[in-house]
């Protein structure tokens, strides 16, 4: 075996790894017509649809409800003003408007914020109280009210994990919740939903795709699992995204981005992040900055940083990123190179390069680096980093 | 066999950890600074603690204090865990992303509340052990 194999085979076998991925998962072009036999099949017979306005105006909604209506599923009402970045206000109304119209399951049309409010939703309607009584790990152990999840972008990997993170609107702070029994029951991959996708949002939702391959194969939760999934989403998101950037029409690169987010995003979900993530949070909390295009601007910063403590995943990474050769290179030299990939795929996919173009001020960088350090993805990341370290990262992204 | 052998083991033991984080002139200012009501649930044997790092405490050269029994009100964090777990973590050999994943631990709340704690109390794993010593409990500190 040549040390280059060596390299592009290398997979973390842990002591201890857990993998579960109780998602359902179909992927066809027009599988969206379908959304009503499989809501009964799950039981579901009046559903309670989330979306978004804009999704609404361009006729997708009624993609959803009519398949629905044809099946004999009841709906039960439509929720429709979920911001980009959802808030426990807009939970707490959806899921009161659910209450109202005797939902007994839920499906989610739309982007990430769209998706987290769902499982939000679904917490409250099965479990009482406010959304606010069940935040944390391992809180929600029972099965909440079944969601099918139809992405409308190709990043957030929502519609397989078991996170759900929505703003505290009384604190501004993100609030997250982590079980197993928040993974939607089916996700319906229909690339025909995310043509309409603009080419900016395409990118952002695109890199934090790549962002989820690649931290979840770095973290420190990764396992076999989690590496054969991240490893096989991340050179099709590498050779696709600027395509799918360039032609959102086509929905064959949209097909490709829509499957590979949600590998990636199942790597996500059971690996764990790192410190990109950490710091893309802060800068959303702190300034709105969208969470892709955060993770992208972040990704370069980080994966540097990392790459000295896991040269031989590293060099995976160069590999998978189509960099000729990288074996034959020092270890300082691959992390370069690497670096410089990811910057070449954001550049290409005309994301914004630093923070200071996306509303991050010098005075927010410390705050940001202390946010950052608490963030709970910090937990998974590879090396061990306090908030001066974070600080010169962000520093370095401004 | 639960290694604490019942709730005012388990108080002796980590009450009295406690005792020596709140004034430990590390730990102590730290933990203060959290600025939150920590809840700790037990079963195996049933017993709870509250930290309280959110009330400066009048007593001079003590920093937080803490209780037998639940907060008078609500913790912003509460972690539920057996005695078991809780004694191997004190000892610094527990890795908590297994005892989350295998669901032996519970963390309600703010999770980078949580999360922001572990660098404080890293002392702690060494402070314990020696207490357990200390105490006339060697088999539990091996």
């Amino acid at each position: 075996m040549t040390h280059c194999v060596m390299i592009r085979s290398m997979i973390s076998f842990p002591e201890f790894f857990d993998f579960c991925l109780p998602t359902r998962v179909v992927a066809q072009v027009g599988a969206v017509s379908n959304v009503g036999t499989e809501a009964r099949a799950l039981g579901i017979t009046r559903a309670f649809l989330l979306t978004d306005a804009v999704l609404v105006k361009l006729g997708i909604a009624e993609q959803v409800l009519a398949p629905l209506r044809e099946a004999g599923v009841e709906i039960a009402g439509v929720f429709d003003s979920i911001p980009p970045n959802s808030e426990t206000k807009v939970v707490e109304r959806a899921a009161e408007a659910a209450r109202a119209g005797g939902a007994d399951g839920l499906v989610a049309c739309g982007g990430g914020s769209v998706m987290d409010t769902a499982k939000a939703v679904g917490i409250v309607l099965s479990r009482g109280g406010s959304i606010l009584d069940h935040q944390g790990i391992n809180v929600i152990d029972r099965p909440v009210t079944p969601l099918i999840c139809l992405p409308t972008t190709a990043g957030t990997g929502s519609e397989i994990s078991r996170f759900a993170v929505v703003k505290d609107d009384a604190s501004h702070q993100k609030i997250s919740f982590v079980s197993d029994h928040l993974c939607p029951r089916l996700a319906i991959l229909d690339a025909a939903l995310t043509t309409s996708m603009p080419p900016a949002l395409t990118a952002a939702t695109g890199m934090d795709a790549c962002t989820h391959a690649v931290e979840a194969y770095c973290s420190q939760g990764a396992g076999p699992f989690t590496d054969a999934l991240g490893m096989a989403a991340l050179p099709a998101i590498v050779e696709t995204l600027p395509k799918a950037v360039a032609d959102g029409a086509d929905v064959a690169f949209r097909a490709k981005m829509l499957i590979a987010s949600a590998m990636a995003g199942a790597a996500m979900s059971l690996a764990g992040v790192g410190c990109v993530h950490a710091m893309a949070h802060a800068c959303g909390g702190r300034r709105n900055v969208p969470h892709g295009v955060a993770n992208s601007i972040l990704l370069p910063h980080g994966l540097g940083f990392n790459a000295e403590a896991i040269p031989e995943k590293a060099s995976v990474l160069a590999a998978k990123f189509g960099i000729a050769e990288c074996e034959k290179m020092s270890a300082g030299a691959r992390a370069e190179r690497l670096v410089a990939a990811v910057r070449d795929l954001s550049g290409a996919c005309r994301v914004p390069q630093r923070l200071r173009d996306v509303g991050v001020v010098t005075g927010d960088l410390d705050a940001i680096a202390e946010d950052a350090l608490a963030d709970g993805a910090m937990f998974f990341n590879p090396r061990p980093a306090e908030a001066a370290d974070l600080r010169k990262l962000l520093e370095a992204a401004f | 066999m639960p290694v604490y052998r019942d709730a005012e083991h388990l108080y002796e033991c980590i009450g009295g950890l406690f005792d020596i984080l709140k004034k430990d002139p590390v730990v102590g200012p730290k933990l203060a600074g959290a600025k939150f009501i920590l809840q700790l649930t037990y079963t195996e044997p049933e017993a709870q603690i509250t930290v309280d790092c959110l009330n400066p405490p009048a007593e001079p050269g003590v920093f937080v204090t803490w209780k037998r029994g639940p907060s008078p009100t609500p913790p912003l964090v509460e972690l539920l865990m057996k005695g078991d777990i809780a004694h191997k973590f004190w000892l610094g050999r527990l890795n908590l992303l297994v005892a989350l994943t295998m669901k032996q631990m519970v963390a309600k709340g703010p999770i980078t509340k949580v999360l922001s704690l572990l660098p404080i109390i890293k002392p702690a794993y060494a402070i314990y052990p020696q207490m357990l010593k200390d105490k006339g409990y060697r088999e539990m500190a091996p």
